[in-house]
């Protein structure tokens, strides 16, 4: 299934994932989730989250975004773990500045309700 | 007059409200005009375009779970109640977060044509202003997912629905409003299992002479309509007002002139006809007799008797207004315009009491009485024995028609003295109004189209609506909700209209006739300017710049002598002043006049 508003970061080339993921965080005015983890809950979690992103398509782009990170590369954890914590997390939701708004636990119940909740924790 | 106006609205008020303790019905129902709401401003008119649709529309739900609460029929904490107002929380903020993306798509529309145009301090602007849309959106839709939340454990069938939807927003509303509009039906089936419920909208237009005209309301009356008539910015022709005005003019010409031995005639009369009505109705014993069932109703600590002592209360200030009647129509000094004005003013407010005796209240003292014989069937015989006797009594004397009605027919008399008859008589007469029943799946909604109007409508007449929620049928009904509402139309932007006046015309120079202040009936045709929310500027200030065509006599040489002068109307279109020339007599003038319709209306509305 096309994923129209999600970048799945590379799980095998560190650098690569941090160029994709500097390049995600950097645009303006984009509230981003990251999902974290691999296997058939993270993807249905990712499926969910880029469904409720076309609810937010504006002339000036889509506010929200999703960011797929299947492995903490250490580039990429050198960037996150400042932000989300030593605890990675499944779900985290950066504002629009880029600080953390919220978080969904590994193991936590997930649903659209609950995905959706937490893109307008983080600003719309 | 204060003390009848004071009256008058006691009556009013009372009527408007059944009991103190009532939340304003207006609460339950949202107005829009043409597609905008319009939210309410506590005592003050709303205000819409002149050629408006409004909607009336009800929200059920919410009156429902009122009108379960109010009287106790489902707990306030019942899961159908909760499950209500959670969802009429969410229907009203998802709806809300449609309009508020709509705002936001608009803005950021805007800042990609000032990025492209590379626009700096433009971009700056909106990006700011984006951001505050944001922060609006996602506010509102913490509100909707708020209660969504709490349906996970208490409802997994709606849940599984709102997760299915939520990823659309409309798709959402239609979800909640369908889970919503079953719960009303619920609802709706156990308040009426047992006895009717049913509300009432009525809609009248109050125009700027205080003539009041029934509005039709689809599904609540048969009152006609005419096709769609846009206003009309420029108008030259006389319409019906402005004759009315010519007329009422007219009429006061004789009474300006030679004093007002017709009115003092009539109300001779009026006196004669208050002195036919029985002793007991004057007297402050009918009023005595109920103020002390009421307070021995109110002795017994019944919180369920407290309406019905607010019923006994609404009789005893309607006698009261009555009792003061001859001493507020029969003051005032009837030799100048302004008294004679004020005494047309005030008849409106007479037969408005006096129909509410006769028509009203004796229907309403019979209800309480069979209320009262149910309600106090474990109180004790004297009390039981007393309310009965005291009710019987005031429905035996009020039921005395013929004096009642000759009264309003002596009132009616005086307004026909001072040229006001029409109005007033339709004023008292009570227009046919049907009530819908409150039924699982049924609306209550409807909508008021003022280009449809059969009849005329002018800038600054007011719109008012009453609504209406009771109980029972017939004789048995008990009002639960009641309120008012005023819109006030408007016509933006420039506009003509023709208005009639009574002016005093001073020559400028010396005729061979005396000549001072001449009473003349005139014809006036001015520009006005409508402003947006200004009603103050717009209908108080009022000013109009315009020409008056008036006949004169300012000597015995012609036989027709016509006056034209440009003028000014200003304070409420009350007062005219100018200056012209009479044509014929070739001699200038200045006037003052008045717009005794004007006056009147000042007074009633």
């Amino acid at each position: 299934m096309a994923l129209a508003n999600t970048e799945t970061l590379s799980d095998h080339d560190s650098a690569a994932a941090e160029h994709m993921l500097r390049n995600a965080l950097a645009v303006k005015l984009r509230i981003v989730m990251l999902v974290f983890g691999t296997g058939a809950a993270a993807a249905n979690v990712v499926t969910m989250a880029d469904e409720l992103c076309e609810k937010t398509q504006l002339p000036t782009g889509n506010l929200r975004h999703v960011v797929w990170v299947p492995k903490m590369m250490p580039a990429v954890s050198a960037i996150l773990a400042p932000i989300v914590g030593p605890t990675v997390p499944r779900v985290a939701v950066l504002t629009m500045d880029g600080t953390l708004a919220t978080t969904i636990p590994e193991g936590a119940p997930v649903d659209r309700i609950i995905l959706e909740q937490a893109f307008v924790d983080g600003g719309l | 007059m204060t003390r009848l106006r004071t009256a008058a609205a006691v009556l009013l008020l009372l009527s408007a409200t059944a009991d103190s303790r009532a939340q304003n019905v207006f609460d339950f129902i949202t107005l829009t005009a043409n597609g905008r709401t319009l939210p309410p401003i506590a005592g003050h008119a709303l205000e819409v375009d002149i050629d408006s649709a409004i909607a009336i529309n009800w929200r059920t739900p919410q009156l429902l779970a009122a009108v379960a609460q109010r009287e106790g029929v489902v707990p306030g904490d019942s899961p159908l109640l909760v499950r209500l107002q959670l969802l009429s929380t969410a229907v009203g903020a998802f709806i809300e977060t449609q309009e508020k993306f709509i705002a936001l798509r608009a803005i950021s529309t805007a800042l990609l044509a000032a990025q492209n145009a590379n626009n700096q301090a433009e971009v700056a602007r909106l990006t700011a202003s984006f951001r505050t849309a944001v922060q609006e959106y996602s506010a509102v839709e913490n509100r909707g997912l708020a209660p969504i939340g709490r349906f996970r454990t208490t409802d997994p069938q709606l849940y599984g629905a709102l997760e299915a939807a939520i990823k659309d927003d409309a798709a959402t509303v239609r979800v909640l409003q369908d889970y919503l509009r079953r719960a009303s039906d619920e609802l709706a089936q156990k308040l009426t299992a047992d006895r009717a419920l049913q509300v009432l909208v009525t809609a009248n237009l109050v125009d700027s002479g205080g003539r009041t005209m029934p509005l039709h309301l689809d599904g609540y009356d048969a009152i006609g309509t005419g096709d769609p008539v846009p206003f009309a910015r420029f108008q030259l022709q006389l319409d019906d007002r402005t004759v009315r005005e010519f007329e009422a003019a007219k009429a006061f010409v004789p009474l300006v002139s030679n004093g007002a031995a017709r009115i003092r005639a009539s109300i001779a009369e009026l006196q004669t006809a208050l002195e036919r009505l029985p002793d007991t109705l004057k007297s402050s014993d009918l009023a005595a007799r109920l103020e002390k069932l009421a307070t021995d109703l109110s002795a017994t600590g019944r919180t369920d008797l407290q309406p019905l002592v607010n019923d006994i209360r609404q009789i005893i200030d309607a006698v009261t207004a009555l009792r003061m009647l001859p001493a507020l129509v029969q003051g005032g000094a009837l030799a100048d315009p302004m008294a004679i004005a004020q005494i047309a003013g005030r008849l409106t407010d007479a037969i408005r009491i006096v129909d509410t005796l006769a028509n009203d209240v004796p229907a309403r003292a019979q209800a309480l009485a069979t209320n009262l014989q149910t309600q106090l069937a474990q109180a004790t015989p004297e009390l039981r024995t007393a309310a009965k006797d005291t009710l019987d009594f005031v429905v035996s004397t009020l039921t005395q028609g013929p004096n009642l009605r000759a009264l309003v027919d002596e009132l009616r008399k005086i307004a026909a003295a001072v040229g006001l008859t029409g109005d007033v008589a339709q004023a008292a007469d009570a227009t046919s109004r049907q009530a819908r029943d409150i039924a699982p799946g049924r609306s209550l909604d409807t909508s008021l189209d003022l280009a449809t109007i059969s009849g005329e409508r002018h800038p600054g007449d007011i719109v008012n609506l009453t609504a209406t929620v009771r109980r029972g049928a017939g004789g048995d009904l008990v009002t639960i909700f009641q309120g008012r509402q005023s819109i006030r139309i408007e016509k933006y932007g420039w506009y003509s209209e023709t208005r009639g006046a009574l002016l005093f015309v001073q020559p400028a120079g010396t005729l061979t006739r005396n000549v001072s202040f001449q009473p003349a009936p005139a014809i006036g045709y001015y520009w006005r300017y409508g402003a947006k929310n200004k009603p103050g500027l717009n209908h108080e200030l009022a000013l109009g710049i315009g020409a008056t065509l008036t006949l004169l006599d300012f000597d015995d040489e012609h036989d027709m002598e016509l006056g034209v002068a440009v003028g000014v109307t200003f304070l409420h279109d009350l007062f005219w002043a100018g200056a012209g020339r009479n044509l014929q007599a070739q001699k200038n003038y200045y006037y003052l006049g008045i717009n005794p319709l004007a006056l009147t209306g000042l007074f009633r509305r």
